[in-house]
């Protein structure tokens, strides 16, 4: 089943162009990996799919699941299973962890017409997933990503996404300033989402990632627009050489 | 009706609410009255000019008149059961009712009390007992004392002897069911811990949805040496309602005050606390939440005075502002010349939830003295849109995404309130503002 279909997307921020009419199809099952130099439009890709205010979607189309992503809130996005792993992921003092996963998975449940989730079953289901990512329970009782490491946060952001199960998952450089333990921990958990019923799009500026979590595509984004695509020997490619060969090409 | 009334048409009435009572009254609470109505004819209604009410004048106080309530007619037998359902500490405490202007004390309450403890209406003390009411809210000092001082006679003392530790918390419920109108209620509580002795004091403030009431509050608190008071205050009146509390402290050597004020009701709210440092090495640290939604005032005033040196004191707020009301946060700290190695701190933090509420914030500071530490400081924010997108990115709506921020901002002063129950109160009441406010948002778009 056809889960993104991107067509032509431009999109700017402040009045500056950044993705100048991308396309890309992803299917359920499949794992695609985006690569691209810094400034390449990688991460406003990622943001402009999970809905975040300041991206102008100047022209083209997504769908989601058949659906115009775009004409959807943030919080229905999430609610029709896109999770995006951010980057960055965003402190909230006072906000303790359990608490906002809680209402996160209810708020899913909800959407679908479910009751909600008591709280001995969601804490049963919860030390179920932090066992089978190698979480420490400690992460639970503190305030979400609230003086968190940055591989502490990265790994709550896969928490969120076992939790949510969502059809779409988008790890935007989920990989990047993890140490080697901490990668494995992340890949682990990527690799254990895996199945037919769900499609990832990796966005990363390495290939390291990569080495443990195969993709079936690899794009490379540069200058707002995907360059080249191919199979998971072209990051190879790119780790080897660089990606001057392929602005050369573009330009 | 509905022009204001003078002081002095207050006056008149409390005069004849306490003429047919007067006969059975203690002599000191003869003169306390004699003295209240005498400051009456004299005081003035606050308005904007003075220092401590330019932010919000009392004139909107007097637009409705409000009927005194009889304090001294006995509890009738529901008030207690109605007090019940309020209760927040559990089974153990020690529960003091005062409903519609009725006293009551159960008997468990009072068989409760270990030896060197009591529990008292403040009619039963006699001449001579000391401290008595109005030392440290004498009536002289305003409009509302002089009104509090001329119509005394509900309320309780609380005595603990030296070295008494109640092991169980004492739960006070001030409650207003409605009657005939808007009525005036005006208890007071005078606490008085002697030397080392220490207690958890429970305060709730309420009204029924719907009934009216102006509760003019006043509580005076001594501290002896070395004695220790935790004090938690949460005011959930209704809309419809007036409400001040004065409370002032005054603290011996060596005597800690750990206090946490939630105020989140009435349609005009003040909270004034002063803190008197009167030996040296004693400690407060007081700490509030309050909220303001549409058409709200909600004024906290805060004093410390450091008279004396060597003493600690940590006062902080926060405040939620949900709607088109307006807050103030009006605090000070004096530290008089001899008060040397005071340690002082103030903090308002402030989050606006609305476009159109209004927040002030003063934060002040009088040093005299040359050793000390001290700092004060204000802040007034949003919400952090990164915040929210966060939580909407996780299928988390905005009015749920602002509650959860909200009470993340809140957390530090909650968690200093040990009672689920009451944290479910103010929990659930803050969501109710929340959604309400995001319901009258939408239709103002709309």
């Amino acid at each position: 089943m056809n889960l993104l279909q991107i067509q032509d997307l431009h999109v700017a921020v402040e009045g500056k162009p950044i993705l100048e009419g991308i396309d890309l199809s992803l299917c359920s099952g499949e794992v695609h990996a985006i690569m691209g130099p810094n400034g390449s439009g990688k991460s406003t890709l990622a943001q402009v799919l999970a809905g975040r205010e300041g991206y102008a979607v100047t022209r083209g189309t997504v769908r989601f699941m058949g659906k115009d992503l775009l004409a959807m809130s943030i919080e229905e996005r999430a609610h029709a299973g896109l999770f995006l792993a951010m980057q960055y992921p965003v402190e909230l003092p006072g906000v303790n962890n359990v608490e906002f996963l809680r209402t996160a998975l209810n708020a899913h449940r909800a959407a679908r017409g479910e009751p909600p989730l008591d709280a001995v079953s969601f804490l049963r289901r919860l030390r179920g997933l932090l066992e089978q990512l190698k979480l420490d329970e400690r992460l639970l009782k503190r305030d979400v990503n609230s003086g968190f490491s940055g591989g502490e946060k990265k790994r709550n952001e896969i928490l969120q996404m076992a939790l949510l199960q969502p059809r779409l998952a988008i790890l935007d450089e989920t990989d990047s300033g993890l140490d080697i333990d901490a990668l494995r921990i992340v890949a682990d958990g990527v690799n254990a989402m895996r199945s037919p019923e769900r499609g990832m799009l990796l966005i990363t500026h390495y290939q390291r990632l990569l080495e443990y979590v195969r993709p079936d595509r690899v794009h490379v984004l540069a200058g707002g627009r995907i360059v080249r695509s191919g199979g998971p020997e072209l990051a190879l490619e790119l780790e080897e050489k660089g990606y001057g060969w392929l602005l050369e090409g573009a330009a | 009706m509905n022009t204001e009334i003078s002081p002095l048409e207050y006056a008149r009435s409390l005069q004849a609410l306490g003429a047919h009572e007067r006969q059975r009254l203690p002599d000191w609470m003869q003169t306390l009255r004699a003295q209240g109505q005498k400051a009456l004819t004299q005081a003035q209604i606050p308005d904007r000019k003075l220092e401590s009410w330019r932010y919000a004048g009392a004139q909107r106080l007097f637009r409705s008149y409000f009927e005194p309530a009889a304090p001294l007619t006995a509890a009738d037998e529901h008030a207690a059961t109605a007090a019940a359902e309020w209760y927040t500490a559990g089974e153990g405490v020690l529960r003091i009712a005062l409903v519609d202007g009725h006293l009551h004390l159960s008997p468990e309450t009072l068989a409760r009390l270990p030896e060197g403890a009591s529990v008292r209406p403040l009619t039963a003390l006699t001449e001579g007992a000391s401290p008595l009411p109005g030392e440290l809210v004498p009536p002289g000092r305003d409009l509302f004392a002089a009104m509090s001082a001329a119509g005394i006679g509900l309320g309780f003392l609380l005595e603990l002897a030296d070295d008494v530790q109640l092991s169980n918390p004492v739960e006070v419920v001030y409650l207003w069911r409605g009657g005939e109108g808007p009525r005036l209620l005006q208890p007071r509580c005078l606490l008085v811990l002697g030397r080392n002795a220490s207690a958890t004091l429970l305060e709730q403030h309420l009204g029924l949805e719907g009934a009216a009431c102006f509760s003019n509050v006043v509580s005076e608190i001594w501290l002896g040496e070395g004695a220790h008071l935790t004090h938690l205050q949460y005011q959930g009146q209704n809309a419809a309602s007036q409400h001040l509390c004065v409370e002032a402290l005054r603290l011996a050597t060596g005597s800690r005050y750990e206090g946490t004020r939630f105020a989140l009701g009435g349609a005009w709210a003040r909270n004034e606390i002063e803190i008197d440092f009167a030996g040296e090495g004693a400690a407060v640290d007081l700490a509030g939440l309050f909220t303001v939604g549409k058409g709200q005032l909600n004024d906290i005033q805060t004093r410390v005075r450091h008279a004396v040196p060597g003493c600690h004191s940590e006062v902080r707020f926060k405040s939620i502002l949900h709607g088109a009301g307006r807050g103030v946060m009006d605090g000070q700290i004096a530290v008089a010349r001899d008060a040397q190695r005071s340690e002082a701190h103030l903090q308002s933090a402030n989050l606006m939830l609305a476009r159109d509420a209004e927040i002030d914030a003063r934060p002040t500071l009088e040093i005299l003295a040359d050793d000390v530490q001290c700092s004060h400081g204000a802040s007034v924010g949003q919400l952090d849109p990164l915040q929210l997108y966060y939580l909407r990115s996780r299928g988390i709506d905005t009015v749920t995404a602002t509650r959860l921020l909200a009470m993340g901002f809140a957390r530090e002063i909650l968690q200093r309130n040990p009672y689920p129950i009451l944290t479910g109160r103010i929990e659930q009441r803050l969501a109710d503002a929340l959604v309400a406010a995001a319901a009258q948002e939408v239709n103002a778009d709309g």
